[in-house]
């Protein structure tokens, strides 16, 4: 009797172990699992020119997997679902067509064991200027603005390369990248031949002016060349000023970003030249609001573009803000637009820290 | 024009001449305190974030990223505290050493046996919710003690042949912080802002339960501020204590309201003038309790 009190006493105990080192193992299989993360974009649109992207709509949705591959590398997916508008011809009538599609915007692996340098292999948001490596929901407007639009597209650039980066061993911060990159988009490159690559690079500087303020400075530039008729050109120059006092710099900041860009991109079925300036102004008002200004002045093949954008954010967290913007846009057509935007900007899951 | 450019030069590379001297960095400026206090002079010790800046909201700049990859220790609290900018400030720093899990990184949290950690899920509802407890613990000698050691065991790790020279700072530390742990407080109601002084309280056998902030990392509203002013009557606080890097309105209504005094209290070194080290930090600390 006692042995089988004993043989069951066991098989108890042995069963608990065994649930706990399920449950121990499950734990462990999570604990290797990618950090995910949602940012989700709903947006109510009015203007009075273009009605394509007029009311509710859902716009993106970034899906972000980030993790270390092993002690040399670590990885990062960002796949976008988002909103394409297609004009479709129907009995003489244009009729506008939404759908949505699934792209990579970025998945690249890059280096974390080398000294000194920052090696990076995959697609990738090139490293140009300060607005193409931000990702939708973290930037300073609803939109990209103009100027990066004319220059580089909806979607920004982000192609599939390499880049190296590297910090000058200089007493203030300075990092030079260059990336190596397999030009595909159309607003950007012309050249057929895959074996003409593109190539940018981007420098910048930050010096800090007080505990309290810097002041960036940076230089970028990209080319490629397939032959004398076939070549891309772009150069831009950016300059940020920031300021969050040391004391209580959490109700109150302000900064200030300068952007010029000129694109001249030359082939035998479409030319571009794109040249402007665009300048933001952001000022904190308390812990949870933000005043911001944008005014773009540019030039696409010599037709004069300029808008005025104003917005006010109000962020709960840093996991969701509500913004309100106005555009006044004037294209030099016959009609200047005005166009309301109230954004909703959600973030669940991880939520990898945002660049300065 | 060439002198210039020369000068300019020789100014730019000559950031350090302190070779032999280990180059340290810590992302608050307590725990600045603590590492120097038993580093003595044979390393340079640096923080990310000021005395009087809040560590759970510091911006990831991009000069912290060049000190960072100069140094040969990071000293950080871990437990989610400088989750939103420090991971930037290591992958910027292109220095292996420092990543998390390798010998150059230092994350004190871990030799913490941690108060509040949350039971059961934790959920963004909750606010600011940090899943591996309060990360405040600097703010108790009581904890500090146990971290010395570890800090100078770190620290010999890297610098062997400063082993000796650690260990009797260490003992000079401990003998100066002593005083501090002896000291008992006062049993009175407070009201903080933040769970910043938790450790505090807890250790010195004080049940702090009221907060200014609705949850953690929330600002505390108007009607927030009437039900604490309800809960502290109730309970009879003695004393409103509000951390320095929140505003300090919310507090002086409740003070106000009760007619007792409302403080803003430095809870870092260098949060408040005269406050150069963790001793003058404590002193500070415990006049609240007289």
């Amino acid at each position: 009797m006692r042995s089988m009190l004993s043989i069951a006493v066991i098989g108890l105990l042995t069963s608990g172990n065994i649930h706990a080192e399920g449950l121990a193992k499950r734990a462990r299989g999570n604990s290797f699992n990618p950090q995910i993360g949602l940012n989700s974009l709903f947006s109510y649109k009015n203007s009075n020119k273009n009605s394509s992207t007029d009311g509710f709509s859902f716009d993106e949705a970034e899906l972000q997997f980030s993790s270390d591959v092993d002690a040399y590398f670590r990885a990062e997916a960002t796949i976008a679902i988002h909103k394409e508008i297609e004009e479709e011809e129907h009995d003489g009538h244009t009729h506008n067509h939404t759908s949505y599609a699934v792209e990579p915007e970025e998945i690249f692996v890059e280096t974390t064991a080398l000294p000194v340098l920052t090696v990076r292999a995959g697609k990738f948001l090139t490293s140009f200027g300060k607005l193409n490596t931000t990702h939708t929901h973290a930037l300073p407007f609803v939109d990209k603005g103009l100027l990066q639009e004319k220059v580089f597209g909806d979607e920004g650039l982000s192609e599939v390369g390499a880049s190296v980066s590297g910090l000058l061993p200089l007493s203030w911060f300075s990092e030079l990248t260059y990336s190596a990159l397999q030009g595909d988009n159309e607003d950007v490159f012309n050249a057929e031949d895959k074996h003409s690559l593109g190539h940018a690079a981007r420098f910048t500087n930050l010096f800090e002016l007080s505990d309290s303020a810097t002041i960036e400075f940076g230089l970028s530039g990209l080319t490629q060349k397939a032959h004398e008729e076939t070549k891309t050109d772009i150069y831009g120059a950016d300059l940020t000023f920031k300021w969050k006092p040391v004391n209580l710099g959490k109700y109150n900041s302000f900064s200030w970003s300068t952007e010029y860009i000129k694109k001249d991109k030359k082939g035998e079925d479409s030319s571009s030249e794109v040249k402007g300036v665009s300048s933001y102004l952001k000022y904190q008002t308390s812990q949870r609001t933000f005043v911001q200004y944008r005014f773009e002045d540019l030039k696409v093949d010599d037709v004069k573009n300029t808008a005025h954008s104003a917005l006010v954010a109000y962020v709960p967290s840093e996991f969701s803000s509500i913004r309100l913007q106005f555009d006044r846009i004037d294209d030099n057509s016959e009609e200047k637009e005005n166009k309301l935007t109230l954004q909703f900007n959600i973030s669940i899951g991880a939520h990898p820290a945002h660049n300065y | 024009m060439l002198r210039l450019i020369a000068l300019v030069l020789i100014v730019a590379f000559a950031g350090d001449n302190s070779l032999a001297k280990l180059h340290i960095m810590t992302t608050t400026a307590n725990l600045k305190s603590l590492v120097s206090e038993i580093a003595g002079d044979r390393a340079e010790v640096e923080s990310f974030c000021l005395g009087p800046q809040d560590p759970h909201f510091l911006e990831a700049k991009p000069s912290y990223t060049l000190k960072a990859s100069k140094a040969d220790l990071l000293v950080s609290v871990g437990m989610d505290l400088e989750v939103g900018w420090l991971p930037l400030i290591i992958r910027g720093a292109r220095n292996p050493k420092i990543r998390e899990g390798q010998s150059g990184h230092l994350v004190l949290g871990h030799y913490v046996d941690a108060i509040e950690k949350p039971h059961g899920e934790v959920s963004r509802a909750d606010g600011d919710v940090h899943p591996e407890g309060n990360p405040h613990f600097m703010l108790s000698p009581k904890r500090v003690v146990k971290l010395a050691e570890v800090v100078s065991a770190k620290l010999t790790e890297i610098d062997p042949e400063g082993k000796e020279f650690f260990e009797s700072n260490k003992i000079k530390f401990l003998k100066k912080i002593e005083p501090f742990v002896q000291k008992k407080i006062s049993k009175i109601e407070v009201v903080t802002h933040h769970k910043t002084l938790n450790y505090f309280l807890h250790d010195y056998g004080l049940d702090n339960s009221i907060y200014l902030e609705p949850k953690p990392g929330i600002p505390p509203s108007a009607t927030h501020v009437l039900s604490v002013i309800e809960q502290a009557k109730v309970k009879k606080a003695n004393i409103v204590l509000v951390e320095n890097y929140f505003d300090q309105s919310a507090g002086q209504k409740v003070a106000k309201a009760l007619d007792i005094k409302s403080y803003s209290v430095p809870v870092a070194v260098g949060g408040k003038e005269g406050i150069s080290n963790l001793f003058d930090l404590y002193s500070d600390l415990f006049s609240y309790f007289k």
